[in-house]
């Protein structure tokens, strides 16, 4: 079974995604921000993580650059509420770029994609 | 007696003289009162269209300069050309003798008298002087040689029923050569008796224009002193004409500073709402995804019989709409930087149409594809362009599409019908290269009521729309250096036409590498 590590700091996000992910069949431990991410990271070991931008103590940004430091091939989804035009960030360094929206069949499938799922 | 003889005769020639002296001496002193008035009555105003019907005025009115019409041309330097500005005088003889008879009557002080005559701009006369221009080239026509070379012409045609035409070429101007002369083809009514006058109009160190005088209806002849006179009239209201351009001038780079004033202050405004709103969208835009994302595992939970069913596709739908409101606003009022890459806007097109076609407006609307087959690269934002033409593309459905009532099922459901046309041609302009792009409908077209405000951001005519869907278009494409037009037909439907600069350099048929 595949893990997912949810980091955002909206508690109904984190509770949603889980929720949706875990039906999906994977196993889901949310972070409420890049820091708590960073230390969970070698804890639970996910195989995938869904990383807000826009959050207090460490943002999403900053996470996903001190994951990279740690973890070059563990698949990153930039997950945020702004429009798709930030999509040029995932050129750098995030695999997939998602803004955030109540419809998840987007989401879940990058998440497969990005998992080699489907 | 032959001495008492020679010095009577002496006596009578100094006496001759003399009052010859007197007359002449009064004559010039009525002729510089008269000029005096004149001036004074050029010094009330500095409004340019009353200080040109003044002059004009001066120079027709019995009182004054007694021409029976006066018609003024303007130096435009920048296309070097003089413009028919004005005209003063009656358009028959008819005309002219009913108003001379009327003014006569009335004996008023000259200055009192031109400043009451009101402009009258709806003359034949002053509608056929304004439509003059004529080139400002040596040898092209008098009135260009009265600018050129600045000095005054007395015109006189013989009245010559044969051969006119060699002889109207004497003072210089080819008046017989294809050309044709300006002023006798449009001021007189048989070309070959007119005769004219034409002084320059001097401001300050140079000509501004020509004042053109004649005797068209009572044909008096025009003499050297007339043309004496009119030019040191024209010389004060040359500087009077001069001082009201750059006063007219003054006034418009007034204007537009007050403009742009105010248009720097809308834009404050506009950059301060768009950094609220986006705060505002963002801190909406989370709990709305979990609103609508509970209400999406609510719904899949719920049996499809259930009366609770209509409730959760409610809150579902309206999320969705608040959610399109909210990415509109976030897209609109965000800053973006373009991710430029070189792009093939078929391609692009083709993106933005099947984004439309997932939805549910597609029906019965037929596509129509116009796509040149060789079309050059540009240089933009994939995702930006692509929801720039989606936009257009979504509108277009739209405006095709309409609510019909579902009496069965007690709803009322979306139904499109009419053709939706794209178009992607190459064309180059002063040796760009350039794509155009259009996106025509046949809905209802726009009302032109609401024609100037359709890029004008929440400025909205659809029910559930925050009125940001052409607005980000415009952006897209000005961001792009492109224009977008609109070409509305109210009632049978509107085309968009895009423009947007290509990459590659060259014809716009051609295609230079990829």
């Amino acid at each position: 079974m595949k893990r997912i590590l949810v980091v955002d700091d909206e508690e109904s996000i984190r509770f949603l995604y889980k929720e949706e992910l875990e039906e999906e069949g994977f196993v889901v431990e949310c972070a409420k921000n890049g820091e708590e991410a960073l230390e969970m990271l070698s804890v639970f070991k996910p195989d995938l993580v869904s990383l807000d931008i826009k959050m207090p103590v460490m943002d999403g940004i900053e996470a996903l650059k001190r994951i990279r430091e740690k973890e070059r091939q563990l698949p990153i989804i930039l997950c945020s509420a702004y429009g798709e035009y930030k999509q040029d960030l995932t050129t750098w360094a995030s695999d997939a770029y998602v803004v955030k929206c109540a419809d998840l069949t987007n989401f879940k499938s990058t998440i497969r994609k990005l998992l080699g799922l489907s | 007696m032959a001495n008492q003889i020679s010095n009577a005769i002496e006596n009578a020639l100094i006496h001759y003289e003399t009052s010859e002296m007197g007359q002449k001496h009064e004559k010039r002193v009525k002729e510089l009162s008269t000029l005096w008035e004149l001036n004074k009555t050029l010094l009330t105003t500095v409004n340019f269209e009353r200080i040109l019907h003044l002059t004009l005025t001066a120079i027709t009115i019995g009182e004054g300069l007694k021409f029976n019409r006066a018609m003024l041309f303007l130096v435009n330097e920048k296309d070097h050309i003089l413009e028919g500005t004005m005209a003063v005088g009656p358009d028959s003889a008819e005309e002219g003798g009913r108003v001379w008879a009327a003014r006569s009557q009335k004996k008023e002080i000259l200055s009192d008298l031109i400043t009451q005559l009101c402009p009258q701009g709806h003359s034949t006369l002053n509608a056929i002087v304004k439509g003059i221009q004529i080139p400002l080239e040596q040898d092209q026509c008098i009135l260009s040689r009265t600018v050129l070379e600045g000095r005054p012409f007395n015109t006189q045609f013989p009245q010559l029923k044969e051969g006119w035409l060699q002889i109207r070429c004497e003072r210089g101007c080819h008046l017989g050569s294809e050309v044709g002369c300006y002023v006798s083809e449009h001021l007189s009514r048989d070309p070959r008796v007119y005769s004219f006058a034409t002084v320059p109009l001097m401001g300050k160190g140079k000509v501004i224009g020509v004042i053109l005088v004649d005797n068209l209806f009572n044909q008096n002849p025009i003499t050297e002193e007339d043309i004496h006179f009119l030019s040191m009239f024209a010389n004060q209201a040359g500087l009077a004409i001069e001082n009201a351009i750059l006063y007219r001038n003054l006034e418009e780079v007034h204007q537009e500073l007050k403009e742009t004033q105010s248009f720097l202050v809308h834009l404050e405004k506009m950059v301060a709402l768009g950094e609220m709103s986006t705060t505002i969208a963002h801190e909406i835009k989370n709990p709305l995804t979990s609103i609508g994302g509970f209400a999406r595992r609510l719904d899949r939970a719920i049996p499809e019989e259930s009366q609770e069913k209509k409730y959760s596709q409610t809150i579902v739908k309206e999320v969705c709409r608040l959610e399109k409101i909210l990415n509109d606003l976030l897209s609109y009022t965000r800053d973006e930087s373009l991710a430029l890459k070189k792009l093939d806007p078929r391609d692009i097109l083709e993106e933005s149409l099947s984004m439309v076609q997932e939805g549910t407006l597609w029906g019965g609307i037929q596509l129509v594809r116009e796509f040149a087959e060789e079309v050059p690269r540009v240089l933009g934002d994939p995702l930006q362009l692509k929801q720039a033409f989606f936009n257009l593309i979504n509108n277009a459905c739209q405006a095709m599409s309409e609510f019909l009532p579902d009496r069965q099922a007690g709803t009322r459901t979306m139904k499109a019908k009419g053709i939706l046309s794209l178009r992607v041609h190459p064309f180059s302009k002063n040796g760009s290269s350039y794509i155009k792009v259009e996106v025509e409908d046949t809905g209802k077209g726009i009302d032109p009521e609401n024609l100037p405000n359709i890029f004008n951001p929440f400025y909205s005519t659809k029910e559930s729309s925050l009125g940001l869907g052409l607005p980000i278009v415009h952006k897209i494409i000005t961001s792009h250096r492109g224009q977008i037009e609109v070409d509305n037909h109210p009632g049978t439907g509107v085309r968009f036409i895009v423009t947007i600069p290509s990459s590659e350099k060259g014809k716009g048929n051609r295609i230079n590498g990829s």
